[in-house]
């Protein structure tokens, strides 16, 4: 030992961390391995451990960095951690200053695309239950995308050419680089404010996985899944899967297929409909027309004629039972009139003028007219009427003799 | 009928109505009064089929509800 110079620990810190920050390698590195001990401070600040098999390096990621991470690194993570050594004094410590993390193997972008799945998927954002339908013909169509490109133009069109009834509103977006996922979710949330479409598609068409970034950003996912108002992702091309297609009420493959999907085509809904009415109209006209047929078949039917034939036999009965009810009444009648007959021959026997007609007479007192049965009413002198059959004598009783019995 | 009756129910129910009929399985009454039904649905479909055509618009403000009409370029 040469020297016999004393240095503080402070010093021999700065000396050292010095040495690190100036070094070529150990200034601009990359080192890979797995994380472990990952902790996301609530300063914003990641701390974590990477390590292999035989050794480990402590690093630490400021908030500045890890706002940029598309994905949260996770333990036991195969990762390159790209940055810088340096020396936290304090502890007298060497770490690894990350600037950015990269998922070995896969790109950071997928990784991000399966931690943000598989969150929304935990949270029921995907779940088959909570899509809408889309209305059957919608009278207003809402499109998020850009104004210019292909997939507006197709979209619109195919709309037009299927049903040209149906309103389109355009909300004009970016549908890539910065800003563009708060763009489209800001459609979105804009459709749902103003409650003037029925179905909203939100799509571009097809490009790279960043050009097609924005749908996959949790902030698209929430704004498609939040809506109120049926939602068709049309992003890409066929193999293209974004988030935003899981939180979708539909996926369409394509922006042409969400046009073909958002709208009937309106040739078809006239013929069905043409022949809906021809056949409602033809219908009711063999409805009554079978009736028709129906009574008339029933009017001949052996079952009416039975009926028929009893009513007749009861006719006939009818006819036995009243003759016999006259043949009695006659026969009670003729009864009847010979003891009626007999009645009156009996009478006439009583008949006092019957009587004068055999040669009886009745005497009357003049007087009073009242009729004498009795000597006893008489005296010598008394004058009487003699009623015979043709006329009547008036005669003075000159003697009278009463019997004795 | 309602106007915001969907097309779709109501072309649906017209169907339902001329299956109905064809099936024969009704009465007299009952035949009279969906016919009717039917007619009243046939015509309300028919109008909706043959609206104006829809316009193109988008969106100019963002925060308000400017539109004007949008040709395709």
């Amino acid at each position: 030992m040469s020297s016999n110079k004393v240095l503080t620990v402070k010093q021999v810190n700065d000396y050292i961390k010095n040495i690190m920050e100036n070094d070529i390698l150990l200034s601009h590195i990359s080192v890979k391995g797995e994380i472990s001990n990952f902790k996301l401070h609530s300063s914003g600040h990641a701390y974590f451990t990477l390590k292999d098999s035989d050794s480990r390096i402590k690093c630490v990621m400021f908030k500045s960095n890890c706002m940029k991470l598309k994905f949260i690194p996770e333990d036991g993570l195969a990762v390159i951690v790209r940055g810088h050594f340096s020396v936290y004094d304090r502890d007298g410590q060497y770490q690894l200053y990350a600037e950015d993390i990269a998922p070995e193997g896969t790109g950071a972008l997928y990784k991000a695309y399966e931690q943000l799945k598989k969150k929304l998927a935990a949270e029921g954002c995907f779940d088959s239950d909570i899509k809408k339908k889309i209305p059957f013909l919608p009278q207003n169509v809402g499109i998020v995308t850009s104004p210019t490109g292909a997939a507006v133009r197709d979209i619109i069109s195919i709309i037009k050419r299927r049903c040209p009834i149906v309103n389109i509103i355009l909300y004009p977006v970016q549908v890539q680089g910065e800003g563009s996922a708060f763009e489209i979710s800001e459609g979105i949330k804009y459709f749902n404010k103003e409650k003037n479409v029925d179905v909203i598609i939100a799509g571009r068409g097809g490009g790279s996985i960043e050009e097609l970034w924005a749908f996959n950003e949790e902030i698209v996912a929430r704004a498609i899944y939040e809506s109120e108002i049926p939602v068709i992702s049309a992003v890409g091309h066929e193999t293209d899967f974004t988030i935003a297609d899981f939180t979708a009420d539909i996926r369409a493959a394509t922006p042409s297929a969400a046009a073909e999907l958002v709208v009937p085509d309106i040739k078809t809904l006239i013929s069905r409909l043409s022949q809906a009415s021809y056949q409602l109209n033809n219908a009711i006209n063999n409805f009554i027309s079978e009736r028709k047929i129906k009574i008339e078949y029933i009017s001949r039917d052996s079952a009416f004629r039975k009926v028929e034939q009893k009513i007749m036999n009861y006719n006939q009965t009818l006819d036995i039972l009243n003759r016999d009810l006259e043949n009695k009444l006659l026969e009670l009648l003729k009864n009847n009139k010979n003891k009626l007959i007999m009645n009156i021959e009996k009478l006439d026997i009583l008949n006092p003028a019957s009587a004068i007609l055999r040669g009886y007479a009745v005497i009357r007192k003049q007087e009073n007219k009242s009729i004498i049965s009795s000597v006893d009413q008489l005296e010598s002198g008394s004058i009487i009427e003699i009623e015979l059959k043709d006329g009547t004598v008036s005669a003075s009783v000159e003697a009278k003799q009463k019997k004795a019995f | 009928m309602k106007n915001n009756t969907s097309f779709e129910k109501a072309l649906e129910r017209l169907e339902e109505i001329v299956r109905k009929l064809e099936s024969g399985d009704i009465s007299l009454d009952e035949s009279i009064e969906i016919y009717q039904e039917g007619i009243t649905l046939s015509k309300y479909c028919s109008q909706k089929l043959n609206e104006a055509e829809g316009k193109v618009m988008t969106i100019m403000n963002k925060n308000g509800n400017n539109m004007e009409e949008f040709k395709i370029s």
